[in-house]
């Protein structure tokens, strides 16, 4: 196993942040933080454990993998909220935002040289 | 006022960056933790921003790009918007939809968080030309935002807990374009 450097790192870090956010599940809507859809939790998990995974692991293939799926959620949430489906109940551009955000950090950090 | 006087301003304006020995202060632990929560506040209110714009149709983003019109705060501001933005108006809203989930997605993580700072002042100044004048509007709520966006930028706050000063090191050692631009975005 190769030696984890910041980089790696910042990926665990970015993964630990989604499933962080499974707490905007409980938090008040009112408090206009983030929107997660029930639908949207096994994105939390699934690209969250990923994206530690590639940390632990310090492969970057696996921290860019779990980027790109991050990307691909935020595409698929606004496409299924935009032609009204019910996968995209309790979900808006908040939780593409945040998706959005995570995705591009964890892709940037997969792309970047070991050297880090 | 007088030529000394002119002369002291633009002396304190165009003061040197560092500072004497002894009045430097390297940000303590406590100074990144409180830039980094300025920018993670920042980004969940762009993020919350972004909840409201709804597509297909934006009916509340509508309302409020009326307002400009409405309630004109800038003369070639309204007109801009009455006749290239309304008429146009769906082009519009998803550019803001995408931008404003944009400021509020990387300014949360910290990545390129000075281009984003800079986006985040446009988009602030765009919104207070349209709704400065609006009813129960608090200008000052405006001001503060490009205020906080101002020191986001200034202080480069995604190098605190952000994917910015993590990946800094390795950009700066790298020759590509790529690795340019993040470093001047960061």
């Amino acid at each position: 196993m190769r030696m984890r450097n910041r980089a790696d790192r910042a990926a665990m870090w970015l993964g630990a942040v989604s499933l962080a956010s499974l707490l905007f599940l409980i938090i008040k809507r009112e408090l206009h933080f983030v929107d997660i859809p029930k639908a949207g939790i096994a994105v939390a998990v699934v690209f969250g454990l990923m994206a530690i995974a590639g940390g632990w692991l310090a492969n970057r293939a696996v921290t860019m993998a779990a980027g790109i799926g991050f990307l691909a959620a935020a595409v698929l949430q606004v496409v299924l909220q935009t032609v009204g489906s019910s996968y995209a109940n309790g979900s808006n551009g908040s939780t593409m935002g945040l998706w959005l955000g995570l995705g591009a950090a964890l892709v940037t950090v997969g792309l970047t040289r070991r050297e880090a | 006022m007088q030529a000394q006087d002119v002369q002291g301003w633009i002396d304190v304006v165009s003061a040197p960056s560092t500072l004497p020995a002894g009045q430097a202060r390297p940000p303590s632990r406590l100074d990144r933790g409180l830039l980094a929560a300025v920018r993670i506040g920042l980004g969940f209110l762009w993020l919350g921003g972004a909840a409201w714009k709804t597509p297909p149709q934006f009916g509340g983003l509508h309302d409020w790009t009326t307002f400009a019109v409405t309630y004109p705060v800038f003369g070639p501001w309204s007109w801009l918007v009455e006749h290239l933005v309304l008429p146009n108006f769906l082009i519009f809203a998803w550019g803001v939809l995408l931008l404003e989930a944009s400021l509020g997605g990387f300014l949360l993580v910290g990545l390129g968080t000075r281009f984003w700072a800079v986006a985040g002042i446009a988009q602030t100044l765009a919104i207070t030309l349209s709704a400065l004048r609006a009813p129960n509007e608090w200008p000052w709520s405006y001001f503060l935002m490009v205020m906080a966006h101002f020191a986001v930028f200034a202080t480069a706050a995604g190098r605190y807990c952000g994917v910015d000063g993590v990946l800094r090191p390795a950009w700066q050692q790298s020759p590509s374009r790529w690795a340019r631009m993040m470093l001047r975005a960061s």
